[in-house]
């Protein structure tokens, strides 16, 4: 009897500690332009880049909230938001982000907004050919 | 005269009483979104490639997708865009696995390289989501669990599924390529959704009739011999409560379906890259399923890799699973492997069969009776006897596909028959309609012990839609 309670302990703490938790990486995700992705309105955050800390590899980032520092780690997934511009959204890196330019970024924990899960940046027309010859 | 004038106005009073008593009942705002909604399932291209929701998701096929259905297809039907659209020729589908195996190309881990970063995947049915999506860490939907983008819902759901199956290019520009759902369409199409299908889990056990699936019942929720109801809690999908603790949910396990051999995409020689399941990187991962619904939703598992409710059960048996990472953590737990004899595995796969069937009954059951009642148009009335037939069929298909219970068949093949006589009959068909379900209600009675009304509330939720 104490070994089938003790089987069953087990099976509990193993089975548990087996299960997954449900963040997901949502590549389709890519494809949304800024401010459209269904559900997230209330968590993400929609702003301007006010300034750019390379070294952190964190942005200052102004929207209807106040201006507050973001960090973009090796998880955050960049995009190239283009779709204004009639063409394909690519991946980016931490050198799209540039003052001035309108992005969208969802947090890895929405109530710090310390980290960015992903971030999308809308390009601007005059640097989008460049943009192009990057990867899809 | 003014005794006939007020005789006459008592007269019409009492027409305007009668006539309004007669009036149908307004259908409700959740009923309207869900009709709503399956209007857009089946008919909404999105300005895509001409793809629906429906173009894979069947009724006819319990919103999913088979070889045998799609084998009967016409070659301009959607689904086959990858063949008649040239600019989605490449790396959009793979026609060879699609038509073989009801394969589907999904970019799970990116859009960067289309040749080579893909997975071939088979189409989830749509049903019982109501019970089996919802976790403690969020909604899980898709083979593994994170299929949806935004905020992971069912509803955002769509939104994915049109970037991925829906568009003209493989550029995949909103606006161009498709158009993306509305808020007021996401809301629609969840609702239908959720509307589909069991929304509510079953009790186990049940009193079953035949003597073979009650023992699989047995062997089903011995955790020391089949272990299934631990991870498939009351033949659903989400984990027991008494292990993963309360609200715990819908889970995610790797348990090393794709270390399988010879799997039949595999055999074909066309490339089948590894699917990592849930992440990117994925960790191997994937959703555990409902089992109330598997044995007519075949192929089974993510990959479409075994084709029958037996292999499924068997599989569990087999070097794969037991050296996978669930595996091992159950054999840590319980000190054995899963190892069913042939025999046990057959009366397991017996169980999942009757409550299968068991289910086709009560969602026909539920179909016919909503057909009929006022308020519903004769339209709508005759979408639901259709889709109540293929409920019928499908419970046939599973009991006779193993010899189980030819006594309920006989009666399930006159329900059958009532069904389609109503859909063609003049009028509303209503006698035909109680004849069927009579028959129905006579098929479970041979299934099942437990008194009708009692196992009727068993997986409707005592809701309606």
């Amino acid at each position: 009897m104490a070994r089938l309670a003790l089987r069953s302990a087990s099976l509990i703490t193993l089975l548990a500690l087996g299960a997954s938790t449900a963040l997901a990486q949502r590549e389709t995700e890519r494809y949304i332009p800024i401010g459209q992705s269904p559900g997230v309105s209330q968590t993400a955050t929609i702003g301007v880049i006010e300034a750019v800390n390379a070294a952190d590899r964190s942005i200052r980032v102004a929207g209807r909230e106040a201006a507050h520092w973001v960090r973009l780690t090796d998880r955050t997934r960049i995009w190239l938001d283009r779709t204004h511009l009639a063409q394909t959204n690519l991946i980016g890196g931490f050198r799209d982000c540039e003052v001035g330019r309108t992005v969208e970024i969802r947090y890895e924990d929405p109530v710090s907004r310390a980290v960015a899960a992903w971030i999308k940046i809308a390009v601007p027309a005059a640097v989008a050919p460049d943009a192009d010859v990057r990867s899809r | 005269m003014s005794g006939t004038w007020r005789a006459l106005r008592a007269l019409l009073a009492t027409v305007s009483i009668l006539v309004a008593g007669c009036k149908s009942p307004a259908p409700t705002p959740q009923e309207e979104l869900i009709v709503r909604g399956e209007q857009i399932f089946f008919n909404e291209t999105f300005d895509g490639n001409g793809r629906t929701c429906g173009t894979c998701h069947r009724t006819e096929d319990n919103f999913g997708l088979t070889p045998a259905f799609i084998a009967t297809l016409p070659p301009e039907d959607p689904l086959f865009v990858a063949e008649t659209t040239p600019a989605l020729g490449k790396g959009f589908e793979n026609p060879v696995l699609m038509r073989e195996f009801a394969l589907i190309l999904e970019n799970q881990d990116g859009f960067d390289d289309l040749a080579a970063n893909f997975n071939m995947r088979g189409v989830p049915h749509t049903l019982g989501l109501a019970t089996t999506i919802d976790s403690a860490q969020g909604p899980r939907t898709g083979w593994s669990g994170d299929g949806a983008p935004g905020d992971g819902s069912l509803r955002a759901f769509a939104t994915g599924a049109v970037i991925q199956h829906f568009p003209k290019t493989t550029n995949r520009i909103a606006d161009v390529d498709f158009r993306l759902p509305t808020d007021a369409e996401l809301d629609a199409l969840e609702a239908f959704q959720l509307s589909l299908g069991r929304r509510a889990d079953l009790e186990l056990p049940l009193p079953l009739r035949g003597t073979v699936a009650a023992r699989g019942q047995e062997i089903f929720l011995d955790n020391g011999v089949g272990k299934r109801n631990a991870c498939h809690f009351n033949a659903g999908a989400n984990g027991d409560p008494q292990i993963f603790g309360p609200g715990a949910g819908n889970l995610n396990f790797n348990t090393a379906v794709e270390d399988l051999p010879d799997q039949p995409a595999d055999l074909t020689g066309e490339l089948v890259p590894a699917d990592d399941g849930f992440g990117t990187p994925g960790n191997g991962e994937f959703n555990t399923p409902s089992l109330v619904e598997a044995a007519d939703t075949g192929p089974f598992f993510h990959n479409n890799s075994v084709e029958t409710i037996e292999g499924a059960v068997a599989f569990y048996n087999g070097d794969a699973f037991t050296g996978s990472p669930a595996g091992q953590l159950l054999i840590g737990a319980t000190g054995s492997a899963i190892n069913l004899e042939a025999t046990q595995v057959v009366a397991v796969a017996a169980f999942l069969r009757v409550l299968n069937a068991l289910e086709n009954i009560r969602a026909s059951i539920e179909l016919l009776e909503k057909s009929t009642q006022r308020g519903v148009t004769r339209q709508r009335s005759r979408v639901l006897k259709r889709r109540a037939t293929f409920e019928t069929e499908d419970a046939i298909q599973v009991l006779a596909g193993a010899g189980l219970h030819p006594d309920a068949v006989a009666h399930l093949e006159s329900a059958r028959a009532e069904t389609i006589c109503a859909l063609d009959a003049w009028g509303s068909g209503d006698r035909k309609l109680r004849r069927a379900l009579a028959q129905l209600r006579e098929a479970r009675d041979r299934l099942i012990a437990s008194p009708a009304s009692d196992l009727a509330r068993q997986g409707s939720g005592g809701g309606g839609s």
